[in-house]
């Protein structure tokens, strides 16, 4: 244990990162047989906000023999000092050195944050790659949503988990606590362990997986554990709320979305069970906030009910309560009077019918227009509309359109209110084609064509008052189009990017353009061969991962997407994804769930 | 209203202001002590505290009164919110009293002790600091020079302490560049991890009163 940090916390910004001892910790001292570390690729603000940190914490501390600590990526004014006083990074809770621990887990929740796993191993002096490392050091395992392809960054792992961690983690740590000090047996055996990806296992030809894997999937979600006692930061962190999750899956089928069809089935906690829940954390931890996550809260199947019993909890206990993300097509003028009238957010994506058949947002320019007029008669003031730029299909006209559906906002504004002084802020994203996704095969425009797309957008909404228009950096977006769809001919490029000085690469004023442009050209890499279209019949780099969804019914709906047809959400008919082989879909049409089930 | 008496040390010396405020409302909720709240668009709860201590400095003595809508017994109180407040904080007092006692208006002197080993070597020179002493120091940015004298009502220096009493409030001297100025001068090598603020108290009509003996003092 480090006991000479004490006298450095001063010279840092917000040491209260490092120093642990939160409300609610669990016991650290307990008796145990492996010690686990986890580890987050960002900040502690941004981490302590992350629900599968906060879950899978719970569940391994909750195991009798396991104690889980965690490590976030220290800021660079702590980085520098640990490097100047050759101080090895160390856990929050007991500040024991990363590598004296049995296990050290990554979650690494995007791509642009893949030079922070380098970051953290290179203060915690532990060798990048797996090959480097002998039985004397930890067993890296990694994890989090971009487990979709881990090729890029497979190289530095052991083992990396595929999925939803709740149940294979503690698998794992069973394997590791009965073969202690022998890698490679617990390698062995943790690659019989649904969603467990141990490339030393697997066969790797012509630069691709062979060996199947399958995602894990939580089963029974209303079931499965949720903390209620998570841990309260001492500091102001990005989500400062208790967070309780309805419900896993998207039953909308956004064609570009990732997060829709890699956490699918549905699955959901029943009304009751989040209540109780809800209940629970806000009497545990003392926020005065509550918040409710999904990927779309909206399309919950008893959110009236949820809300109205939240509501007389909250009510009772002076807690606010949040609601996010909701999309438009499930907006409702009695979900909007039960929340805090600050601003609406909308995303419709693109500013066409046209292409927004094209992506599957099923929502038309009618649905704008009269969740709008609502919104704006029970008292909104401010909208935020999140758009992407360089989708399939887009011409200068669907961009254009964009700032129609700006103006036609704010002509209802007027005639709603008779006042003109609407705050729209508008954000364009880049389209980023993703693994597991109907536009897996799709193109990514370059740098240039974004920055086109970007100023005819600029130049159209400039003159339009109260409007307040954010993109996403065009270099920024090809780096995270090359990871995501990338494989392991890419993890020399990360490592050279980090040498070179880039890391929390996800912060704007971090992010080292000029670095990382000269880091792919000296590793030789071929942008256009990681952002350019797909062959159809091309074995790409994560299809060795049974995701539940299938590859052809994703093909089926990227050529639907090319006709400008739409999928119907799976909340009014299963579209037989494939996603209910092994755990029960809950679209919740008809009471048994999908007709495959 | 309930007044309550709180130490804030170890990990509390990293932990801000606001922090500390917003530690205080959750150990209130957790609690079970039920606090009034304002009634304005941003709803909060209706608690006031003492004035802030620079970021890395311990505090035996820390004040939060809260406008209680429920009688408590005091010895309740704090065994609730040591129950239920984090590590760095622990309640020692706690008054139940008619009026707001408005510590944070009244209170306008400070005592802190300085742990340091080599201060005794330059006794005098330190305990003469109360006779005259101008600070140069920067605030955002700006190069300002005061006298401060007046802002030092007495400063010791024992074995292996420098205990110091300074006014607080609209008269102000920080500890922090009062330690600043110590090593500088007379090169001390003072942490703030080495300061302690031990006291608060209300000085009216030439004589100091502990804000706890206030606070006893009050209906």
């Amino acid at each position: 244990m480090l006991k000479n940090i004490d006298k450095f916390l001063l010279e840092v910004e917000k040491p209260a990162r490092y120093t642990g001892g939160e409300y609610n910790t669990p016991n650290m001292t307990k008796p145990c047989s492996v010690r686990f570390c986890l580890c987050f690729t960002d900040i502690y603000e941004v981490g302590m906000s992350n629900i599968g940190i906060s879950i899978l914490y719970d569940i391994i501390n909750k195991s009798e023999n396991f104690v889980c600590e965690r490590c976030f990526a220290p800021w660079t004014d702590m980085g520098n000092i640990l490097r100047r006083e050759n101080i090895p990074l160390f856990s929050i809770e007991t500040k024991k050195p990363l590598k004296d621990f049995d296990v050290v887990g990554f979650s690494v929740p995007y791509e642009m944050s893949y030079t922070n796993i380098l970051y953290i191993l290179d203060l915690a002096k532990i060798p990048f790659y797996a090959k480097d490392r002998d039985d004397s050091y930890p067993i890296i395992v990694g994890g989090g949503p971009v487990s979709a392809n881990p090729e890029p960054i497979i190289d530095f792992f052991d083992a990396f988990f595929i999925g939803e961690g709740e149940e294979s983690d503690v698998k794992f740590l069973e394997i590791v606590e009965k073969f202690k000090g022998n890698k490679a047996k617990i390698l062995e055996e943790a690659s019989k362990i649904e969603g467990v990806y141990v490339p030393s296992m697997c066969v790797f030809e012509n630069g691709r997986t062979l060996t199947k894997v399958k995602k894990a999937t939580v089963k029974n979600l209303d079931k499965a554990p949720f903390p209620t006692k998570p841990l309260v930061p001492n500091i102001e962190i990005v989500h400062d709320r208790s967070v309780i999750e309805l419900f896993r899956g998207c039953y909308a089928g956004c064609r570009f979305c990732q997060a829709c069809f890699f956490y699918r089935p549905i699955r959901y906690r029943e009304a009751d069970t989040v209540v109780g829940l809800a209940s629970q954390i806000i009497k545990n931890t003392g926020f005065d906030e509550l918040g409710l996550s999904s990927l779309s809260s909206g399309d919950y199947q008893d959110i009236y009910k949820v809300i109205a019993d939240l509501k007389k909890v909250t009510e009772q206990e002076n807690v606010v309560l949040q609601l996010p993300s909701l999309r438009l097509d499930s907006f409702s003028a009695n979900l909007m009077s039960s929340a805090k009238r600050s601003s609406l957010t909308f995303a419709p994506e693109a500013g066409t019918q046209r292409l927004r058949n094209v992506i599957n947002k099923n929502i038309t320019d009618k649905d704008i227009e009269e969740s709008m007029k609502l919104a704006f008669e029970i008292g909104y003031r401010t909208v935020k509309l999140y758009f992407m730029l360089g989708l399939p299909t887009e011409t200068d006209e669907d961009i254009l359109a964009i700032a129609d559906i700006v103006r036609k906002i704010k002509y209802i504004y007027k005639e709603v209110t008779g006042r003109r002084d609407l705050n729209i802020n508008v954000s364009a994203a880049m389209f980023i084609p993703k693994p597991v996704t109907p536009f897996q095969w799709a193109e990514q425009i370059s740098s240039e064509e974004m920055y086109r797309k970007q100023n005819i957008l600029k130049k159209e909404l400039f003159p339009i008052k109260g409007v307040h228009y954010s993109w996403h950096g065009a270099e920024i977006s090809v780096l995270e189009g090359i990871f995501a769809r990338g494989d392991r001919e890419l993890s020399k490029l990360i490592e050279e990017a980090y040498n070179s000085g880039c890391y929390f690469d996800s912060w704007t004023e971090k992010f080292d353009r000029v670095k990382w442009f000269s880091a792919i050209e000296k590793c030789g890499i071929d942008i256009v061969k990681y952002t350019g279209g797909r062959e159809i019949n091309e074995v790409l780099a994560w299809d060795f991962i049974d995701f539940g969804v299938s590859k052809k019914y994703l093909l089926a709906e990227y050529e639907k997407a090319l006709r400008g047809e739409t999928t119907n959400p799976c909340k009014q008919n299963c579209n037989g994804c494939g996603a209910n082989k092994t755990t029960a879909c809950r679209q919740f049409a008809t009471e048994k769930g999908c007709k495959e089930c | 209203m309930l007044t309550i008496m709180y130490e804030r040390l170890n990990n509390g010396i990293y932990v801000s202001h606001i922090d500390v405020l917003r530690a205080l409302n959750r150990t209130f909720r957790r609690a079970g002590i039920e606090v009034a709240y304002s009634q304005g668009f941003n709803r909060h709860m209706l608690v006031n505290m003492t004035q802030p201590l620079p970021f890395g400095i311990a505090s035996t003595q820390d004040w939060v009164s809260l406008e209680n809508i429920k009688r408590y017994d005091c010895r309740e109180v704090l065994e609730k919110f040591n129950a239920n407040c984090p590590d760095y904080m622990r309640g020692v007092y706690c008054k139940e009293t008619v009026k707001n006692p408005s510590l944070s208006a009244k209170i306008n002197c400070c005592s802190y002790i300085i742990s340091s080993t080599n201060a005794i070597k330059r006794k005098e020179e330190i305990e003469n600091l109360k006779k005259g002493l101008v600070l140069e120091y920067e605030k955002k940015g700006e190069k300002l020079v005061k006298d401060v004298t007046d802002c030092i009502y007495d400063i010791k220096v024992k074995e292996n302490t420098i205990e110091c009493l300074l006014s607080f409030g609209v008269k102000n001297l920080r500890i922090d560049l009062l330690s600043e100025h110590l090593n500088k001068v007379f090169d001390l090598g003072i942490k703030f991890s080495d300061i302690v603020r031990n006291g608060q108290y209300i000085f009216e009509d030439g004589i100091f009163v502990n804000s706890k003996k206030y606070v006893e003092g009050l209906e």
